[in-house]
């Protein structure tokens, strides 16, 4: 139902009945229609507890997790798409119809992605994600008329980010399709539900189609970028305008990440070695690298490797802990990086910024907006009571009541090297030498700024009673 | 009214201490009096209505901490033990009050001063009534700050700042042992709720689990009580303002100590090691107090060092488990060692502040009532018959011979020792001070010695009390089967107080006062014709050598020397080596230099790989993917190995 309003939204677009402020707006107001409706489906139906649905011909697979990711999803996306009504009205490319269409073209694919229930399902959805986001990191270059939108300096980066996303993004897809032919040329199979099936028949000695599902591993750590596979992500990342670093840094991990915390298919306990391995490699990489790196989106990039590896860490004890720690992390980490992104964004509208040091003296140009940029970047690093902490503590928790005692030490030892660099931001920003006033002060609109400050108060008061949100939380994974 | 018994105190400190503006100086003094008066009043409601009427009570207000292992309630536990301890406190804390009016007149921080008089009334009170050991340790400390603050009252004296200082660091010790005792108690009984630890108390494995949270409790109350070893900071606390003295470091605060033991009696019961340890602790530190009283010219370090020694009592009556006798000598104690140091603020007030006793003299005809005030105290502190002191002190003494254990005859000799040489630097002090002739300079005498009435009435009081107090309430403290005490304390009615008062021979029962009174005549004898004794003692050369153990004693047995060269300075010695080879060096080498060296090598050759060129990022994905191959098949710690010395190569 929800994916069909979506096609049928596509199609009204591609007339181009509409002025492009309108289509951004309408865009909102749907993906709010869609939460809310996830929301009730979640709160006020019993019928997916303990069970779930197939649908179109067990293609696709529905149970509460499903919607709970889904759920993830639609709110993201309409927390990104509120940054199009941010500060410039003209010219604005997050209200241009063909960036609209696109966005709601990879959401297309991602809602498709959690639901499906098939390799060949799963394969088409993960193209449908990727293909726009290649399109929309080198839609724009730089233009005079482009300002405040976070582009650099370099007309041709966006072109050069776009073309990387693409080649290393189909390495991935080949490698997701040739696992699939593994799998398939194994098992004869393509519905994952068979597969486990014969799977606990043959007690998991198909040595084949461990070979197929180490594939389908690698093709989506590589989607995400996770650390042996993570080269080109802050290439990318840094390469695009800021606008479209939020987009494409965010929301296409969300619902991989799930897709992978939700079928424990290939990640199976002989399997979850692989992404202990990648946990390892990201919190270490991540947390190394980003030392010596001076470019803010750069450093955000190695940032959101370290998280990665988090992510990882659970997902490769999820066959024995509730997806609840996961989730939770996903959504915390959605909510900081989200914040941070938008507070630069609204920098951007008065001064283009892409170096660290341009951030000197910020302090004094706008206390409350640097406040919560503070804050932010304290809960990245963990800092004990704000909410950072807890979902990082949850994890470790479970990792290490698993025994998992080499990977979790290694985390918090990487954590505390991450804490240089976030920390670092926070120097520069309260203490060194300022060039204040060298950029007018901030103005922000309403959105923008209610947006940025339920976030910070919601990380600093999280410690006050938690219980609340987790009790949310926890009702629907009874399962 | 017990919330208001409590909350009174600190409204007042809070009156004149933050609107002490609005108020005025003569307005500060009257206010926080009547507030601490009318707190006195309720002291005395509540005595009768929990002591004598026998219904102790316990409420909570608000639950303060819950976790899931420890939960703490803001509560009140008031038993016959709270109250008698609260009108001791709260009737001297209303004396000192009053007598601070007229003792500070003049004084430009008035306002500052009957504040932290009032903050101490309240910490005090707080400590008492505690219902758990954590709401006893919130007193405990607010008790040494305030003892900071008031002996550092004129904080522009270099002396009266290293006095507070040593003060402080010393019950620090005291602090951090009670800590650590309460930290046992917790892990031993998962609660520090008195009710609590007593109920289980007797299940607890005796004398070692115990011993081991008793004896971090014991020290503490030593460091408050100002026991041997930890006593250096009593006397040098002097250096604060009389009322000061009078209220903190005679009356109330030093009490806290023993208070402390005599509220966990029920623990403290079983074991036998402690028991032993505060009988020699106590009998020892009495003795010792006493010798160095009888060599000091201080009238203030005189009446200081006899309050250690009769705390020193309380501590031995604490370890022969009497501890009805031992609240009963600490509410005496309170009584006439405050009037002592009132009286003795009222002379100082009157001749400058000329505290040397040797330059006095011969005030007897100048300031007959304060004469009569310091002589009544002096004749209880000794144990004279039929006043207050004799009734607890003398049962003490007479008690611990009646354990028949070696170590209670141990504490009946130095106790009675003790009592022969109190009588003799109490009359000492008297004998100085108001009986032989002038010493002082004219200016002293030619003074007008009118003492306003604030600093009369206080010392009329207390006079009528530390005559009168230990007849009245004998009967209801330590009389034999008494009621009064009902569950507050361990009184195991053994046949101690029998074998006490009976089967003790005549001799025994009668060697302590006998002592007394033979010094007490041999004293004045000795300074009436003190001419002639020196003329015999010139004549035995060799006595010198023994006067030479005089510097001993008046020196505090050097206590402050032997910290200060075995403890201070290979303390500091040691942290400067921490600091010079340790801090500044290996941890610097090994922390943060050390790492900043390691991670930049390890980015800078990972980074080495990062070129941005597309075909070699599909080679490290392949080689990767390779590897993940491997992990399939290979154990991975191998293969994490294997990575990492790529790395590093």
């Amino acid at each position: 139902m929800l994916t069909i309003s979506i096609i049928l939204f596509i199609i009204i677009l591609s007339f181009k009945i509409l002025k492009p402020v309108y289509i951004n707006r309408i865009s909102i107001l749907i993906s709010i229609y869609c939460s809310i409706i996830l929301l009730t489906i979640i709160f006020n139906t019993n019928v997916f507890y303990n069970y779930g649905i197939s649908i179109y011909n067990s293609l696709g697979y529905i149970s509460i997790n499903q919607i709970i990711g889904q759920l993830i999803v639609w709110f993201t996306i309409t927390l990104v798409l509120l940054l199009g009504e941010s500060g410039k009205t003209r010219k604005n490319i997050l209200r241009s119809s063909e960036y609209t269409l696109i966005i709601l073209l990879s959401i297309l694919g991602m809602n498709f992605l959690l639901i499906s229930n098939d390799l060949v399902t799963m394969s088409l959805a993960i193209e449908l994600i990727s293909f726009p986001l290649y399109i929309s990191a080198s839609l724009y270059k730089n233009d005079e008329i482009y300002e405040g939108l976070g582009f650099n300096k370099n007309n041709l980066s966006g072109i050069y980010a776009g073309l990387k996303y693409l080649l290393i993004g189909s390495l991935g897809s080949v490698f997701i399709l040739l696992g699939s032919v593994f799998i398939y040329g194994d098992t004869g199979l393509t519905n994952i539900t068979n597969i486990i099936e014969l799977l606990n028949i043959f007690n998991n000695k198909l040595e084949i189609y461990k070979i197929g599902s180490t594939l389908i591993i690698v093709g989506l750590l590589l989607k995400l970028g996770c650390a042996p596979f993570h080269n080109w992500a802050p290439d990318v990342y840094d390469g695009v305008p800021t606008i479209v670093t939020t987009w494409i840094s965010i929301v296409p991990k969300i619902p991989f990440l799930i897709f992978l915390s939700l079928h424990p298919l290939f990640i199976y306990p002989l399997l979850s070695n692989l992404t202990l391995f990648s946990s390892f490699c990201s919190l270490i990489i991540g947390s190394i690298m980003g030392l010596l790196i001076f470019r803010i989106k750069r450093l955000l990039a190695y940032s959101s490797i370290v998280h990665l590896g988090f992510i990882l860490l659970s997902i490769s004890c999820i066959y024995y802990i509730n997806t609840f720690t996961t989730i939770f992390y996903i959504v915390v980490y959605v909510i900081t990086s989200i914040n941070i992104f938008f507070i630069l964004n609204s920098i951007n509208l008065s001064k283009n910024i892409e170096l660290l040091s341009e951030l000197k003296g910020f302090v004094y140009n706008n206390k409350l907006l640097s406040f919560s940029l503070i804050i932010s970047f304290f809960s990245l690093a963990g800092i004990p009571p704000f909410l950072g902490f807890y979902s990082k503590y949850f994890i470790l928790l479970d990792s290490f009541n698993l025994e998992y005692y080499f990977i979790t030490f290694i985390s918090l030892l990487c954590s505390v090297i991450s804490c240089v660099y976030y920390l670092r931001i926070i120097k520069i920003i309260n203490f060194d030498d300022n060039i204040y006033m060298n950029y007018k002060s901030i103005h922000l609109n309403e959105t923008i700024s209610i947006v940025i400050s339920f976030f910070t108060f919601l990380t600093l008061t999280f410690v006050l009673n938690g219980n609340l949100i987790f009790n949310l939380f926890n009702t629907p994974f009874i399962i | 009214m017990y919330t208001i018994l409590i909350i009174i105190p600190l409204i007042s400190a809070i009156i004149s201490g933050l609107l002490g503006r609005y108020i005025g100086q003569k307005g500060s003094g009257i206010i926080s009096s009547i507030c601490i008066g009318i707190t006195a009043i309720l002291a005395i409601i509540s005595f009768y209505e929990i002591g004598i009427t026998g219904s102790p009570l316990a409420f909570s207000y608000i639950n303060w901490i819950d976790l899931e292992l420890l939960e703490i309630n803001w509560g009140l536990y008031l038993d016959s033990l709270t109250v008698s301890m609260a009108i001791l406190v709260t009737l001297i804390s209303t004396c000192v009050h009053i007598f601070s009016i007229g003792y500070m007149e003049g004084d430009p921080h008035k306002q500052r001063f009957f504040s932290y008089l009032s903050l101490f009334t309240f910490f005090m009170l707080l400590l008492i009534s505690a219902d758990n050991l954590l709401f006893l340790f919130i007193g405990w400390e607010g008790i040494g700050i305030c003892s900071f603050l008031l002996i550092n009252f004129w904080y522009t004296r270099l002396e009266a700042n290293k006095s507070a200082m040593l003060a402080l660091i010393m019950n620090r010790v005291g602090d951090w042992s009670i800590s650590i005792g309460i930290y046992i108690i917790f892990y031993i009984f998962g609660s520090i709720s008195f009710t609590t630890i007593f109920s289980v108390a007797h299940n607890i494995e005796e004398n070692t689990n115990i011993t081991l949270f008793v004896i971090p409790l014991f020290i503490g109350a030593m460091a408050k009580s100002a026991q041997l070893g930890l006593n250096t900071w009593l006397p040098r606390a002097m250096e604060g303002p009389t009322p000061v003295s009078a209220l903190l470091h005679a009356a109330t605060m030093v009490t806290a100590g023993v208070y402390l033991l005599i509220r966990i009696s029920p623990v403290l019961q079983y074991s036998n090691i402690t028991l032993t340890l505060i009988i020699l602790i106590g009998s020892i530190s009495a003795l010792l107090a006493a010798l160095m009283a009888l060599t000091q010219n201080d009238i203030k370090k005189i009446i200081a060092y006899s309050t250690m020694s009769q705390l020193a009592y309380c501590f031995i009556a604490c370890g022969i488990c009497q501890y009805d006798i031992a609240i009963f000598h600490i509410v005496n104690h309170g009584f006439f060692k405050a009037l002592l140091f009132l009286s003795a603020g009222a002379i100082l007030h009157s001749i400058y502040d000329e505290q040397n006793i040797y330059k006095i003299g011969g005030f007897i005809n100048i300031d007959p009532l304060i004469y009569i005030a310091i002589f009544s105290g002096s004749l209880s502190l000794m144990a004279f018959p039929f006043l207050t002191g004799f009734y607890s002190k003398d049962f003490i003494i007479a008690a611990s011979l009646g354990t028949y254990i070696y170590i209670g005859s141990f504490a009946y000799w130095f106790g009675t020792i003790t009592a022969f040489l109190t009588s003799i630097y109490s009359i000492k002090l008297i004998c100085l001070v108001y009986l032989i002739k002038p010493y002082g300079p004219k200016k002293h005498y030619i003074l007008e010695s009118n003492h306003s009435i604030y600093i009369t009435i206080p010392i009329i009081f207390l006079t009528i009390f530390s005559i009168f107090f230990g007849y009245f309430f004998k009967d209801l403290f330590i009389g034999f089967g008494t009621p009064f005490w009902g569950n507050s304390l361990s009184i195991s009615y053994s046949l101690n107080l029998l074998e006490a008062e009976f089967s003790n021979s005549n001799f025994y029962s009668l060697l302590p006062l006998c002592l007394s009174l033979i010094a007490l005549f041999f004293t004045i004898f000795y300074y009436f014709y003190n001419s002639e004794f020196l003329a015999i003692r010139s004549t035995i050369p060799k006595l010198n050598y023994f006067s030479k153990f005089k510097y001993i004693f008046s020196n505090g047995y050097y206590l402050d020397a032997i910290y200060a060269s075995f403890i201070i300075k290979p303390y500091f010695y040691f942290s400067n080596l921490t600091n010079k080879v340790l801090d500044q060096g290996v941890f610097e080498f090994l922390g943060p230099t050390g790492f900043i060296k390691i991670f930049k090598n390890i980015n800078i050759s990972i980074s080495y790989y990062d070129t941005g060129i597309i075909p070699h990022y599909g080679v490290y994905i392949i080689l990767s993917l390779i590897i993940f191959f491997f992990l399939l098949f290979i154990k991975p710690l191998i293969i994490l190995f294997f990575v990492l010395t790529l790395l590093f190569i």
